[in-house]
């Protein structure tokens, strides 16, 4: 059966040791390397570096880690667990948009019932990268629906 | 939607490992068909009603609200 368009292939089975490696030492190795890179002297101002660099640098392992396993098949792959990791993502998603957009507001709860000014978090690069998702996830969609229907359209007899 | 797949697994004697096996997915996927748990594609649905050397309607039966 011909496969749709825009199929991303999962990473073999074998990936997900390495996925876990990169969770768990991604952030110690990473601490070394900045040292190493203080240490000796790449890095000049690592006043600035640390302020500007180390919390998103916490993101990088985890993330990476965390992607290469979600983007590799289990051991024993079938239809059941590809249906299964479906409904995560679904879900996944969902949660995302869903926590994303009330983290203004629970972020500002304990101000907001102490009648205190309340501040807007610095989540613009968050609901930038959500939004990207969600036109990706629209329009990718809809350009397999489209190209679907125009298939069975010229298949019609 | 009910099915008869332990039946037919009974009157052949195999399995949930060796139907699993021969159809190429988990027995942890046959357990959940058996079970109502998962609904499988056509593609599944079909090989295992040549396996079993029935049709798919008399493996799988539509219940009233399906």
């Amino acid at each position: 059966m011909k496969e749709g368009i825009l199929q991303i292939k999962l990473l073999p089975a074998k990936y997900k040791k390495l996925g876990l490696w990169i969770l768990i030492a991604g952030l110690p190795v990473i601490a070394n390397m900045i040292a190493v890179l203080v240490a000796t002297g790449i890095i000049t101002n690592s006043r600035s570096f640390f302020e500007e660099w180390s919390y998103p640098l916490v993101y990088y392992p985890i993330i990476i880690g965390l992607a290469i396993l979600n983007f590799s098949e289990e051991k024993q792959e079938d239809e059941m667990v590809q249906t299964l990791r479906y409904k995560s993502f679904v879900s996944g998603v969902w949660f995302l948009v869903i926590g994303l957009l009330l983290l203004p507001f629970y972020s500002n709860l304990y101000t907001l019932l102490m009648s205190q000014s309340v501040k807007m978090p610095d989540v613009g690069g968050m609901l930038g990268a959500l939004t990207l998702l969600l036109v990706y996830i629209y329009v990718s969609f809809k350009y397999n629906l489209h190209h679907t229907r125009r298939a069975l359209e010229t298949d019609e007899e | 939607m009910k099915n008869n797949i332990k039946v037919e697994r009974a009157k052949k004697d195999i399995t949930q490992e060796q139907l699993a096996d021969m159809l190429g997915v988990t027995r942890q996927t046959i357990n959940a068909i058996e079970k109502n748990k998962y609904l499988p594609s056509t593609l599944l649905s079909l090989k295992m009603s040549a396996l079993f050397g029935v049709t798919v309607n008399e493996l799988f039966i539509l219940e009233e609200g399906d």
